[in-house]
């Protein structure tokens, strides 16, 4: 194989376990040795999926002044930029925080569960590249700090509630974390040639 | 695996793909012999080429405006705080200062990095980047490809200040003591961090090391 970073040909030693191998020229990391990375990733994930519901469903933060409360969803947050003529904003927040990470848990999802049962999913191309291209794109964890910052900022202006939605949003960052850490692209590639 | 044992493994200390006459699959890097495929990768149907397509020119064309569009993302109002009436509109910077003078320093700090630090951090490497594969600069090509990857790996915190504004707004909102309205910077701001992605994405680290083996042998 050729390193993804500066080109340079090698050929791979079988991985023992928990190994990595790295190019020798420019130090890139070039493959992970197997470690039961599908159940892994698959475990990860479908955590991932229940607690990305549960975040959406319900307030990430509630805001308590003047003897009233107010409350607001993920949906919601990206929803108001729009009424201030901000839309394509509100568009790229939308997209960043709810539809790319559900496509992306989905889609992995699905070819996870196939190479799992030791058979190619249909569409096992398109769908194995869609899970890799959004994974850029879904910044649950950006997210989270910019949540962590306006609860310390809006401290002294009023009392904070910290919703249901947000908890799942702090547990959802770390089996995302999981998810991408144990993730093998380069097997489940080989895992899906085999299956054909 | 460590260096020592890949050396180790009997590998000849060879040469990149591109000198083979090879190419690896820029999304499932599976290599290659270039001509032999009818140019799509026999395993996920990808278009082969042997590196990013016109990766200096698209690279150069995001750098640019992302920097263009950095103007007004810092002259434009973010937001607008209204307490009791009275609107105080304030920029990236403006914020941060704001922050530091109500004592609140671990903030200001993110804000400052994420805002800040990052977009023109990454911007001034990536420009770096772009003018040491052109002028076929043969130093430190270890170092730059690190460059490299930290850029690719820090580059979306910078979104941190577009999703506080969003959060800000959504949750101060409607007939409290105070309101928050986004301002038009949000939207540069924004812009520059996207495009700053895609700029960093359109690079090509291989390029540096084309240089090298070119003027090596």
């Amino acid at each position: 194989m050729a390193c993804h970073e500066c080109d340079f040909l090698h050929s791979l030693p079988r991985l023992t376990r928990g190994s990595v191998a790295r190019c020798i020229r420019c130090g890139a990391i070039l493959a992970k040795g197997e470690n039961n990375s599908v159940e892994r990733t698959l475990a990860f994930t479908s955590a991932a999926l229940i607690l990305f519901i549960i975040a959406n469903i319900y307030p990430v933060l509630g805001l308590h002044a003047a003897g009233k409360e107010q409350y607001y969803t993920l949906l919601s947050g990206a929803l108001v930029l729009a009424r201030f003529d901000l839309w394509a904003v509100g568009w790229v927040v939308f997209l960043t925080t709810i539809l790319f990470p559900l496509l992306h848990i989905l889609a992995l999802l699905y070819v996870l569960v196939f190479i799992r049962a030791g058979r190619r999913p249909p569409y096992f191309v398109p769908a194995f590249k869609a899970a890799l291209a959004l994974m850029p794109w879904s910044m649950v964890g950006v997210y989270m700090l910019g949540v962590l910052v306006s609860i310390v900022k809006l401290a002294d202006l009023a009392t904070v509630i910290p919703g249901m939605g947000l908890y799942a949003l702090v547990a959802l960052l770390l089996v995302t974390v999981g998810a991408s850490a144990n993730l093998n692209p380069r097997s489940i590639w080989q895992l899906g040639d085999r299956a054909q | 695996m460590s260096r020592a044992a890949c050396k180790h493994s009997g590998e000849p200390y060879g040469s990149s793909a591109r000198l083979a006459g090879m190419a690896s699959c820029h999304v499932c890097h599976l290599v290659v012999k270039k001509g032999s495929v009818g140019g799509y990768c026999p395993r996920c149907k990808t278009p082969v080429h042997s590196r990013k397509v016109d990766s200096l020119n698209r690279t150069w064309a995001l750098v640019i405006t992302a920097i263009i569009l950095y103007i007004p993302a810092n002259l434009y109002p973010v937001m607008t705080v209204s307490k009791f009436g009275q609107g105080e509109p304030s920029t990236i910077v403006s914020g941060v200062m704001h922050l530091i003078h109500s004592g609140m320093w671990p903030l200001a700090m993110i804000v400052f990095i994420a805002s800040i630090i990052v977009p023109v951090g990454k911007l001034a490497v990536l420009v770096y980047l772009l003018l040491s594969v052109q002028y076929s600069s043969l130093n430190h090509p270890h170092d730059r490809t690190r460059l490299y990857r930290i850029l690719e790996m820090f580059g979306h915190w910078s979104m941190v200040d577009v999703f506080l504004i969003s959060i800000l707004v959504a949750l101060v909102d409607m007939g409290f003591l105070a309101t928050i309205e986004p301002g038009v910077g949000v939207l540069y701001f924004g812009a520059v961090v996207i495009i700053t992605l895609f700029a960093s994405r359109a690079f090509d680290p291989r390029l540096i090391w084309d240089v090298i083996d070119d003027n090596t042998g």
